[in-house]
């Protein structure tokens, strides 16, 4: 079975030689050690294929491409798997992206996902499902009512935070448990295999990472240089993102969930109290049915 | 992007790495390759890959491919350029000469194998015609300006003499280049046809290499879709040597040309008013008055007066074609 695997690639990708190696889907050719991975999905497969593709052609950020057959193919299958083949890039970005970088790099992944078509079934909506977390918050009235009575009192509050029917079309994009690497002195970005993940987890998510782990003066640079990054459409849907509260709608669903504790509720005070900050610090704002950065 | 991240895109680790000219020579273990860096639009880069599959399709060798990057790509953007990458291709040490003839033979064959007749229409036609007029009166006002200019002054340096002491035979080359256009109107309204053929743009020997008798042409960035004549009149004026020129080769390579691919009566009317056009001298008398490359006044009076005595020759050959 292994021996097909390295004769296939050979015959397909023109590899003089390929032998594989005891670290696994690991293969040594006369160009260097390269990395397989199997796809059970096609899709998702091609999703990660024009992602990459664009992030490198439109941003100039490397990343872990498909390397192409000698027929241009990006993948080949191989019984009930596709298979890619990518660089091994070993070298690990030790150093912190100065925050520029940061703001660059969440930007470019913005607009490659805002370019990239997404499969019906990875199409995630952004817009904040107030109703039905209301419908949610309901539900936990009994069960918890100290809880309860806590989020309730914060709905003029998160009424604020929303622009309510107004949708929001921030896409999805494979963020998550991506690794960055050098290669040549360059970024090298290692997309993870991954399914892509809602916009209001990994901007907003990574946005309060930001906060929690950089100085104001970083974090509003960075913020700064992910907002002139992208246009003005992704500007406003991300500002919208910030100041929605999500916190709030995690809170209710783990509660709703059964998994209340006293940990619980004092990370999401925490959380909600962050976010305050950061719309504070960023100065941000809804109003008329716009949001606003100063 | 650094270069070994650029080759990173190819996986090639180079023992050699050679700038010659505008080009880089990369030696490697997979063999030898010409890095070229450059500015192209998005539009001219699709045009190079759009003529690469145009000769696959046609089975037309005669030119050096691009190498795509491991992730298939033609092209790496860099921040304000794009590079290619292309096997290098070691020229013969022949005949310069037999260059140029097999050089013509291979552009014959290039027009040849794209040639594509165009739905015919005055009106564009009229357009093209109306255009060109255009363009070079104004070009023609310019050089007129500068005339007075110059001859307004006491003493001139020697680029506007040599400059002043041409201009009326330049202005009699205009006026030839004019009346062989209208001659090109009128039969191409007669003839009511028009064909296009795929033009390197910049035909001249330095694009071209020869390799065991055969031609390859290379750099087709600023290839088109034009004329024939676009292609034959650079390559014309390319290939005459200043001071030591010989009408007769020029018509031998014309007659070359034609062997396998004939010019229409009309298209040799458009020739002659290309090549009469003085437009490399006028050119010359640009990049004096800019000198945005900071050149010394004798390279300039150098540059013009080369460029006078091919405008001579080109002179000597038309008057049989």
């Amino acid at each position: 079975m292994e021996m097909d695997v390295a004769d296939l690639l050979g015959k397909e990708f023109g590899f003089e030689q390929v032998s594989l190696l005891d670290e696994p889907k690991t293969v040594l050719t006369n160009v260097g050690k390269k990395k397989l991975t199997y796809w059970r999905e096609r899709d998702l497969l091609e999703y990660h294929l024009n992602f990459r593709d664009r992030f490198f052609s439109q941003y100039g950020i490397l990343c872990n491409r498909m390397i192409r057959t000698l027929d241009g193919d990006g993948y080949v299958q191989y019984g009930d798997f596709y298979i890619t083949v990518h660089d091994l890039v070993e070298e690990c970005y030790a150093e912190d992206l100065y925050p520029e970088m940061k703001g660059y790099l969440l930007a470019a992944l913005v607009g490659t996902a805002k370019e990239t078509p997404c499969s019906p079934q990875y199409a995630y909506s952004s817009t904040f499902p107030y109703r039905e977390t209301l419908t949610a918050l309901a539900s936990i009235k009994l069960l918890y009512p100290k809880s309860y009575t806590l989020l309730v009192n914060l709905i003029p509050e998160v009424k604020k935070r929303l622009l309510v029917d107004q949708p929001n079309i921030l896409p999805p994009a494979p963020y998550g448990g991506y690794r960055l690497k050098r290669v040549m002195g360059q970024i090298f970005f290692e997309a993870s295999d991954a399914v892509p993940l809602p916009a209001y987890k990994w901007i907003v998510n990574e946005i309060q990472f930001w906060f929690k782990t950089m100085e104001t003066e970083s974090f509003v640079k960075s913020f700064s240089a992910l907002i002139n990054g992208v246009d003005d459409e992704m500007q406003a849907y991300i500002i919208q993102s910030v100041i929605e509260p999500w916190e709030w709608r995690s809170c209710i669903l783990a509660l709703q969930q059964g998994s209340h504790s006293d940990q619980k509720i004092k990370q999401f005070q925490e959380e909600w109290e962050a976010t305050r900050n950061i719309i504070d610090t960023l100065q941000l704002s809804i109003s008329d049915r716009r949001v606003s950065y100063e | 992007m650094s270069d070994p991240a650029l080759l990173f895109q190819y996986d090639l680790y180079p023992n050699q790495v050679v700038k010659q000219g505008k080009v880089t020579r990369i030696e490697t273990e997979r063999g030898t390759f010409a890095l070229k860096e450059t500015k192209l639009s998005k539009e001219q880069m699709d045009f190079m890959i759009y003529l690469e599959e145009r000769f696959k399709e046609l089975h037309y060798e005669g030119y050096v491919p691009i190498v795509r990057t491991k992730y298939g790509d033609s092209f790496v953007l860099m921040e304000d350029r794009v590079a290619y990458l292309t096997p290098w291709v070691e020229e013969d040490r022949g005949n310069p000469a037999q260059k140029e003839e097999r050089m013509v033979q291979t552009l014959a064959e290039l027009h040849g194998y794209t040639a594509k007749e165009q739905a015919f229409s005055e009106e564009v036609i009229k357009q093209s015609y109306q255009k060109m007029i255009f363009l070079r009166e104004s070009r023609q006002f310019e050089m007129e300006k500068y005339m007075s200019q110059v001859e307004k002054r006491i003493y001139l340096s020697p680029f506007e003499l040599s400059f002043v002491s041409q201009f009326h035979q330049l202005m009699k080359y205009c006026d030839l280049a004019r009346k062989r256009l209208d001659d090109w109107y009128e039969q191409v309204i007669e003839a009511k046809r028009y064909r296009s053929v795929l033009c390197h743009g910049k035909c001249s020997p330095s694009h071209f290499v020869t390799v065991e008798g055969k031609g390859y042409f290379i750099n087709f960035e600023r290839s088109v879709t034009d004329t024939p004549v676009r292609d034959l009149a650079y390559f014309v004026r390319s290939s005459i040597k200043p001071f030591q020129y010989n009408p007769a080769t020029t018509t031998a390579h014309l007659a070359q040309y034609e062997d396998q691919f004939a010019l229409y009566d009309e298209e040799k009317e458009l020739l002659a008013s290309y090549l009469y056009f003085p437009e490399t001298i006028f050119n010359s008398v640009t990049l004096f008055s800019e000198n945005r490359q900071e050149w010394s006044h004798i390279k300039h009076v150098r540059l013009l007066t080369k460029k006078i005595e091919v405008m001579n020759g080109i002179s000597n050959v038309l008057q049989s074609l």
